[in-house]
């Protein structure tokens, strides 16, 4: 029985060559299969089927960051980077001297256009599995969504989508027992049919204990832990680096298991614990073709691979198959000969299955045999490097036009309908699916205030143990709508947001990661988008100085003429000394003053004001870094002298929404007075401006506070009984009453 | 000199909720160990090893078949003797969530006619989908090792994360049995302490009935969570609350100066 | 080789949500014939040796509970 083929491509034409990598779903280029072709002519071979499945992986997008690595290491990776432990499979800061906490987002976005279920499940399962690789104990997961609004032909319904979504990710974090805290859903027309699903998960470790996937040096045993190899998501991550088309091949969806990764992670933690991993990795986009890949070539070895030795799922697999196979729920362990047994002995006891299929070796040769055949003969850096692409990119004309839209008859319909707006309404129907209080360190969830009445919070935050009172935060930053209209606005806002999001909860941020989301890199209106996207996050991150320590890229994220917009996903770690000083957004006391930091603006373009009345374009609002900086310093320090109740940052929405959600969970209105700002009211009241929160102050520390803030903090009023009423000097403009908005936010969901 | 009081956490593959219940115990006092069903199946351990046995929440083997079935199937296919003896004992055993269902399943709870049958099971959840909220809870009954130390008609608060926490019993035998005995030691109520229905009960549980201590009052299951909230700061409503302590720590503490006294 | 086909519902008297919320789906569809529907597990079962009275013990020490489950053995 043939299992190894060998593939003719040496004296093959360009268009031979690209008909072997589409016959072969390789995904790969004229160019790269001419330098291919190259490679093995100075070999004095040609290659075999897995050798180029091999390559295949390796050089995928989404394996090699090829369209993005430049303008990463231009815009995102020297920022901040004192603070960075490490940037493995999860980007590491330190929290103290012996805690750092291991962090990073990730994008499923195409399995889940295609199935939910799996797709979501399965970015769960991958995210853990990155954390875990630093010898990290997860602590929290977080997701977030974006829906389309309207089906599109030939593919699934948005509702069916977002139900799968919502179920998939229900199933997996619910049975692996790691809470899903903190995140969000959006809906946009952008998203029908490429839904975005990118999930984020935060670990803790003990610095001593940090792991690296580095295999430097000789000797080392390569084993296999976890689920079985099977045939399931074979060429998911060429499938990642395509557009969507409509009848994609089922084959290349991934099954998860909670039931496996749940043991897996207690053993690897408990192998960890007792310093016997010398070097550990995940099993993620290419299977173990990407991993031995990536940890020899990081340690600089070369190795042996055998696959007879792989435990399968099913029989007759060819080699190629055990090489690419993404089967879920598998990790490669780096182990010092003397430790090999007892690593078997303890997956052993957690009932887990394992093999020692490799080891490491000195030189730069990766060998990949079944039984006495070679199936691969390369050397690694040829295998793990493809060209990066400088891909071409255009830049198009901002169109900048001040919109001043019609003054609204009724500014309290106005907020209301703000309040029911898809996109800032409850999202209880999902998040009360998700079990956020298990491992019992909680401190503050997605929800907070009255129980029974709970509204929303801006960020989560997780007990490091039950021996101190440290704590560690996580919030997200994204706006979709603003990257529509103004890439460079819509990154530098993501990190904006994102940082106000922790700075609400009363911790100080300590690092970043992200989603890039996009379109495909071969349009170069799309790549102008991107690099304008990463100018923008690096105007704020650097100024607070604060790294991007892991992070993801998702190209092709558009069908035919529908695409996304280029936006970033950021996700904001931060710490705090003590738990005891957060703070959660719904109001605590009647007769508080209120504060506003930051200011409103004039800018309402990409504002959900303006899509809520049909205003299209505008000027999107930039983040100032300067003003983001001095006020998150100043809000820190009033949080920590005791000084504030309660704090909210203002987004979706403005000034109007976050005063209402602060209503919600505690039953407690307010009464403020706008004319100090001289803008038209509804800009007062419905603008985004970046950097902004309404804080909640002890009226007996008032005047603390404002010796802390100074000019950052401007009064709006007072906290009251029952109703928000809003006024122009003597005028009053909105009264509603508490029940009212509450009604309204929760849109019938008890 | 406080005499050692031994833990046991029962785990299996898909087991939750056994750090929150190990940590609970720990910072009450107790010696709490994690042990995995394996080691009791093929002897390694022994129930007798402990003073109290806990069997904390999640999804043991997945919750596949039925919530707490397959736990309890390996149990009874194995120690389930060494478990009736340890009960018969008047030692304690206490289940939260899946634990409560598998307790239910080895008939250790409610247990009205001592012969262990099975006379009650934890179904689906009334509103189809998998509830986290918060709580009200009832306390009916402080003559059970764990309640020990709450008074009769006190309300706390609890969270709850289950998708099969409706209780239901045999039949109206059963139930009014259990309601003879006061058997029904913690109900779901509303902020005011009145019975009520969804979402105040979460799962549509006959009768409200939270939790269930047997007869002899050494065996405690319940749906919702006390090990999550041993300490206020987990609490859903904490930072609208003055300090007080964990609405969960009375639990713990209960048992474990029970054991002390007694054993 | 045997093969037994294991069927798991609900009790008459015990409330299938989930039979309910498709039965109130499928209505809402415009299906309005549709007066019940109860929900269920299969479990396919394929043994070496033995037959229905093997299959009535899985049953009883596994797969249903016998408070809220029914539990019917095809062979």
């Amino acid at each position: 029985m043939v299992r190894i083929e060998t593939i003719e491509i040496i004296g093959r034409q360009d268009r031979e060559l690209s008909e072997i990598s589409r016959s072969f779903s390789l995904g790969l280029s004229v160019e790269e299969m001419r330098r291919i072709r190259e490679y093995f002519q100075r070999e004095g071979r040609n290659p075999t089927d897995a050798e180029l499945q091999a390559l295949g992986q390796a050089w995928s997008e989404h394996c090699s960051y090829k369209s993005s690595k430049i303008h990463l290491k231009k815009y995102l990776m020297d920022i901040g980077t004192k603070g960075i432990l490490s940037r493995g499979d999860a980007g590491v800061i330190a929290i103290d001297d012996k805690t750092a906490v291991a962090f990073k987002m990730e994008s499923h976005n195409h399995p889940s256009a295609i199935e939910p279920y799996g797709g979501a499940a399965t970015g769960v399962g991958g995210i853990l599995r990155d954390v875990l690789s630093m010898g990290a104990q997860p602590v929290a997961l977080t997701d977030v969504l974006f829906f389309g609004i309207r089906k599109v032909k030939g593919f699934p319904s948005p509702k069916f989508i977002e139900g799968g979504v919502i179920s998939g990710i229900r199933d997996y974090g619910n049975r692996v027992g790691i809470p899903t805290l903190s995140g969000g859903i959006t809906y946009a027309r952008f998203f029908s049919p490429n839904v975005l699903v990118n999930v984020g998960c935060v670990g803790i470790v003990d610095r001593k204990k940090l792991l690296s996937s580095s295999v430097n040096i000789p000797g080392l045993k390569l084993i296999i832990a976890g689920g079985k190899t099977g045939r399931d998501g074979i060429h998911g991550v060429n499938m990642a680096s395509e557009t969507i088309t409509r009848e994609e091949d089922i084959s290349t969806v991934q099954l998860g298991s909670p039931i496996t990764k749940e043991p897996l992670m207690h053993a690897v933690l408990e192998a960890n614990e007792r310093g016997l991993i010398y070097a550990l990795k995940d099993l993620g986009g290419g299977g173990l073709s990407s991993v031995v890949g990536e940890m020899l070539q990081s340690g600089g070895m070369g190795g042996s691979v055998y696959l007879d030795r792989v435990p399968l799922k099913v029989q007759g697999m060819a080699p190629w198959e055990i090489w690419i196979s993404e089967s879920q729920e598998r990790m490669l362990l780096a182990v010092k000969e003397e430790n090999e047994n007892e690593i078997h002995r303890i997956m052993e006891s957690w009932d887990i299955t394992s093999s020692t299929i490799g080891v490491s070796e000195p030189g730069r040769r990766l060998r990949v045999f079944y039984g006495d055949e070679m199936a691969i003969d390369m050397d690694i850096d040829f295998l793990t490097n493809p060209q990066p692409y400088d891909r071409p990119s255009l830049f198009k004309e901002k169109r900048e036009n001040t919109v001043i839209p019609k003054y609204p008859e009724n500014i309290g319909k106005v907020i209301l309908a703000l309040l029911g707006d898809r996109n800032v309404r409850t999202r209880e129907f999902a998040v009360r699916q998700y079990d956020h209080t298990v491992r019992g360190s909680t401190v503050l969830g997605p929800f907070s205030g009255i129980v029974g009445r709970e509204g929303p919070t801006d960020a989560s935050v997780i007990r490091a143990s039950w021996d101190s009172y440290e704590g560690i935060a996580v919030g997200h930053g994204f706006n979709p709508f603003y990257s529509y209209l103004d890439p460079l606005a819509g990154g530098a806002d993501a990190v904006d947001e994102a940082v106000r999001n922790i700075v609400s909860v009363g911790a100080e941020p300590i690092g970043f990661s992200d989603c890039l989301n996009a379109g495909s890199p071969e349009d170069p209106v799309v790549m102008g988008e991107f690099i304008s996207m990463l100018r923008g996050m690096r105007s704020v991150a650097a100024r607070l100085d604060i790294p991007f320590a892991s992070g993801n890229v998702s190209f092709y994220n558009e069908s035919g003429k529908r695409r996304i917009p280029t936006f970033p996903t950021v996700m904001a770690v931060g710490k705090t000394k003590d738990i005891r000083n957060v703070l959660s957004p719904d109001f605590k006391k009647i007769s508080s003053p209120i504060y506003l930091v930051g200011l409103p603006t004039s800018d309402l373009g990409g504002s959900l004001y303006f899509r809520t009345i049909g205003v299209r374009g505008g000027v999107v609002p930039v983040s100032n870094p300067d003003f983001l900086s001095r006020r998150v310093k100043r809000i820190l320090d009033a949080v920590n002298s005791g000084t504030v109740l309660s704090i909210h940052d203002i987004s979706d929405g403005g000034l109007a929404t976050s005063l209402g959600e602060m209503t919600i969970g505690s039953g407690i209105g307010a009464s403020i007075d706008i004319s100090p700002f001289g803008l038209r009211p509804d800009f007062v009241l419905f603008s985004e401006p970046t950097s902004s929160w309404v804080v909640e102050v002890k009226k007996e520390r008032e005047k603390e506070f404002l010796e802390i803030m100074k000019e950052d903090a401007i009064l709006l009023g007072h906290t009251s009984a029952d109703s928000l009423v809003i006024s122009v000097g003597d005028e009053r403009i909105a009264s509603i009453e508490n029940e009212a908005i509450r009604r309204r936010w929760k849109g019938g969901f008890r | 000199m406080s005499k050692s009081v031994r833990v046991g956490i029962i785990t299996m593959e898909g087991t939750n909720n056994e750090l929150e219940a190990y940590l609970s115990f720990l910072h009450s006092g107790a010696n709490p160990e994690i042990v995995h069903i394996k080691s009791f199946e093929n002897r390694r351990r022994k129930v007798s090893d402990f003073d109290i046995l806990f069997f904390p929440g999640g999804f043991s083997g997945g919750d596949y078949v039925r919530a707490g079935a397959i736990m309890a199937a390996r149990i009874k296919g194995s120690f389930i003797r060494e478990i009736y003896e340890f009960e018969g004992e008047g030692r304690l055993v206490m289940g939260s969530c899946n634990g409560f269902q598998v307790l239910t399943e080895i008939g250790l709870l409610p247990n009205t006619k001592g012969d262990h049958e099975i006379e009650a099971a934890l179904a689906p959840n009334i509103s189809n989908r998998f509830e986290a909220r918060t709580v009200y809870l009832k306390i009916n009954r402080k003559d059970c090792a764990f309640l020990s130390n709450f008074k009769v008609g006190e309300i706390i608060k609890l969270p709850v994360a289950h998708a099969e926490g409706r209780f239901i019993p045999a039949g109206k035998e059963i139930l009014s049995e259990i309601s003879k005995r006061n058997l029904n030691a913690l109900s779901y109520v509303d902020p005011r302490g009145r019975e009520a229905g969804y979402p105040w009960n979460p799962n549509g549980s006959i009768m409200n009935i939270a939790g269930i201590c047997n007869s002899r009052g050494n065996v405690l299951g319940l749906m919702p969570h006390p090990e999550r909230v041993f300490y206020p700061y987990t609490e859903s409503d904490w930072t609208r609350q003055t300090e007080h302590e964990g609405m969960g720590y009375r639990f713990f503490k209960s048992a474990v100066d029970f054991v002390r006294e007694k054993f | 080789m045997t093969k037994l086909k294991i069927t798991v519902t609900l009790k008459a008297g015990v409330e299938d949500a989930e039979g309910l919320s498709v039965l109130k789906a499928l209505n809402l569809l415009g299906y309005r014939d549709v007066v019940d529907v109860r929900t269920g597990k299969v479990y396919y079962i394929t043994l070496k040796k033995g037959g229905k009275r093997l299959g009535n013990e899985f049953c009883e020490k596994l797969l249903a509970n016998p408070v809220i489950n029914e539990c019917v053995v095809d062979g």
